[in-house]
């Protein structure tokens, strides 16, 4: 059943080249054979990545993209595509358009998940799970090769009834780890340390909420420039 | 006791904490873990303070201003941080970053810069120590404030122009974090103010926190108590103001006064009063009032002043603010420009034009005659001659 499929998924910064480019640009990578779509909610300050996702925020911000524009173009997406869907963006819009009032749309929508690179494992934990929960979202977190030993340790505390993508062979009672990274990130992590490596190698990806068996990953490996080392 | 000091985990009430991606939690741990035992190490305490008082400079003095006291009817000191190496205080907290740095085993220093200021006490206790520095600086101010630049070059450092957003302070910051994220293990970022994830802004705060220490037991010597009516500085991200009122934020008695800049005015849409216009929000890893759109994208602030023109203000900042403990005041570039001439003429001290804002406040507060307000003069005017130049034609 866990085939050891490689899955494509591919990011992508929503307002570029042109504002309304949003739906085309997902149904033709699904059409071509992509995985997952992470949809990039532009940010005027996009700290974790590169110069690349700098540029296209800033385009699709002048574009005049917002997270109301968002919603709106993806409104019907779900009559269209079937592979999973996750936003990518940072935390400080979805604070203001309210986490809670961000999830509900996003579960209306039928998306699967959320990353959110600037709001920590802790924060999340304490504040935020239980309406990611109450939305059936599903919520990623960024694995880097200094990884803290102690996300797993967190991780085991809070995902056990919660998530998404399963690790099970590896770390018991771990079952929500996404792992994604550029290359030179991904090449570290190769590198890093044998329980990294045993982790890559043997993530299979079992959907339990939101991902209908259909659609679901075997092996996600997100590949974005994340950053231009 | 109400505390308006950090907590552990780095929150002043509701603001602050460390809101970064996972790729900077390793740096920003290993700094959380070590910052306060290290600065309490003896051998640490006696290098800096053996470096603040022959290298800085210290203690700065605490000035009696008699003309300006006569004009506005009260008894006016002046902290002369002005008078610091490199002409400002931003240097006591590049001393003490570069010991921390050097402690941590790191070698080679990153900075983010607007004016320069910070970008030059960097280098320069770069030089000091002999260590490589990167400065990011945004493309606008390298063309804005070239004389800052050629000092940094000279110290040895290597100016980076931040290309990206609006190529100004916050892309420069944007700019330093990235390179953070990819240099983690042998660099340090110097975080120039009380903004930043935990444990920067507590961090900084400390370091400055010498100059209230110095303003107690000079006001002492000069008025028998150690505790002014008021205590007053200007706010760009807020590491002069967290500074001077550092040992007086839990003694209610002593106001709290912060001066924010208007730029054309609160309401004109070019300003950079944050507790006037901004939300809560996120910045740069912290919690904090900031300036934003309604779709929480970071707007671009404005002030004549480049140290003021930052689109959010320091934790400890935003909950003084919130919970009435400090009075905020905003002041208009003109306002600033007039004060700044007015105490030159006054007491033939020229001040930074971040400065200048907090010299503005006597239009827009009254004082009683026997109160005792100590006005943090964070830095000289020399790097704004230029702009003193043009705005008033000399
Ligand atoms: C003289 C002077 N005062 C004030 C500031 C504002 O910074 P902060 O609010 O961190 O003191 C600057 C920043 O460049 C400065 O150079």
């Amino acid at each position: 059943m866990m085939e050891d499929k490689k899955l494509l998924s591919i990011y992508f910064t929503a307002g570029y080249p042109a504002l309304d480019d949003t739906v085309k640009i997902i149904q033709d990578l699904e059409k071509n054979g992509v995985d997952m779509i992470e949809i990039g909610l532009p940010f005027s300050d996009p700290l974790a990545d590169g110069p690349t996702i700098q540029k296209s925020s800033t385009a699709a911000l002048k574009n005049g993209m917002t997270t109301e524009i968002l919603f709106e173009q993806l409104k019907d997406i779900r009559k269209s595509v079937s592979i999973p869907l996750i936003i990518m963006g940072y935390f400080n819009p979805m604070l203001q358009y309210g986490v809670e009032a961000f999830c509900k749309k996003c579960q209306e929508i039928g998306i699967d998940g959320l990353i959110i690179p600037d709001l920590p494992v802790d924060v999340y934990h304490e504040e935020y799970q239980a309406i990611f929960e109450k939305y059936g979202l599903i919520n990623v977190f960024l694995i880097t090769p200094r990884l803290r030993k102690n996300v797993f340790g967190l991780s085991i505390a809070f995902r056990t009834d919660s998530s998404i993508w399963s690790v099970r062979p590896v770390l018991p009672g771990l079952n929500s780890v996404l792992v994604m990274s550029n290359k030179t990130i991904f090449n570290a992590l190769l590198h890093f340390r044998s329980r990294t490596l045993k982790l890559l190698a043997s993530v299979s990806v079992i959907p339990k909420r939101s991902i209908k068996p259909p659609r679901a990953p075997k092996v996600l490996l997100s590949v974005r420039p994340l950053l231009n080392i | 006791m109400k505390s308006y000091h950090a907590n552990e985990k780095g929150y002043y009430g509701e603001f602050g904490g460390a809101f970064i991606p996972e790729m900077l939690y390793p740096n920003c741990e290993e700094l959380r873990q070590n910052y306060i035992r290290i600065m309490e190490e003896p051998s640490f305490k006696k290098e800096f303070d053996q470096l603040l008082k022959d290298y800085v400079g210290r203690p700065t003095p605490l000035y009696f201003a008699k003309r300006l006291s006569k004009k506005y009817g009260t008894k006016i000191y002046l902290k002369r941080e002005d008078l610091c190496h490199t002409g400002a205080h931003k240097v006591n907290n590049t001393i003490g970053q570069i010991l921390m740095a050097k402690k941590l085993g790191k070698n080679r220093i990153i900075a983010e810069t607007g004016a320069g200021q910070h970008g030059v006490a960097t280098a320069t206790v770069c030089a000091l120590m002999g260590i490589d520095c990167v400065v990011y600086m945004g493309e606008i101010d390298i063309a804005r404030q070239a004389p800052n630049v050629a000092r940094m070059k000279m110290l040895g450092a290597e100016v980076r122009p931040a290309l990206s957003g609006s190529r100004t302070l916050k892309d420069a910051t944007n700019e330093a974090i990235r390179d953070w994220i990819n240099n983690p293990v042998d660099t340090h970022y110097i975080i120039g103010s009380v903004v930043g994830p935990h444990p920067y802004p507590d961090m900084v705060a400390r370091f400055q926190s010498v100059i209230s220490e110095e303003i107690k037991w000079q006001l002492k010597e000069k008025e028998g108590r150690e505790n002014p009516d008021y205590v007053v500085a200007c706010v760009g991200g807020g590491s002069n103001a967290a500074g001077a009122y550092y040992h007086y934020l839990n003694t209610p008695e002593v106001g709290i006064i912060a001066v924010e800049a208007a730029g054309k005015g609160v309401n004109s849409g070019e300003s950079a009063a944050t507790s006037a216009l901004g939300k809560v929000g996120i910045i740069h890893g912290s919690k904090t009032l900031l300036m934003q759109t309604q779709d929480g994208q970071i707007t671009e602030p404005y002030s004549i002043s480049a140290g003021l023109d930052y689109p959010g203000v320091g934790p400890m900042h935003a909950h003084l603010f919130k919970s009435g403990r400090g009075e905020f005041i905003s002041i208009t570039d003109d306002e600033a420009m007039t004060a700044g001439l007015e105490i030159s003429q006054l007491e033939g001290i020229i001040p930074a034009i971040e400065t200048s804002h907090a010299f503005a406040i006597f239009n827009h507060k009254k004082f009683k005659e026997d109160d005792v307000i100590v006005i943090n003069l964070s830095g000289r005017g020399d790097k704004d001659l230029q702009t003193y130049i043009d705005y008033f034609k000399l």
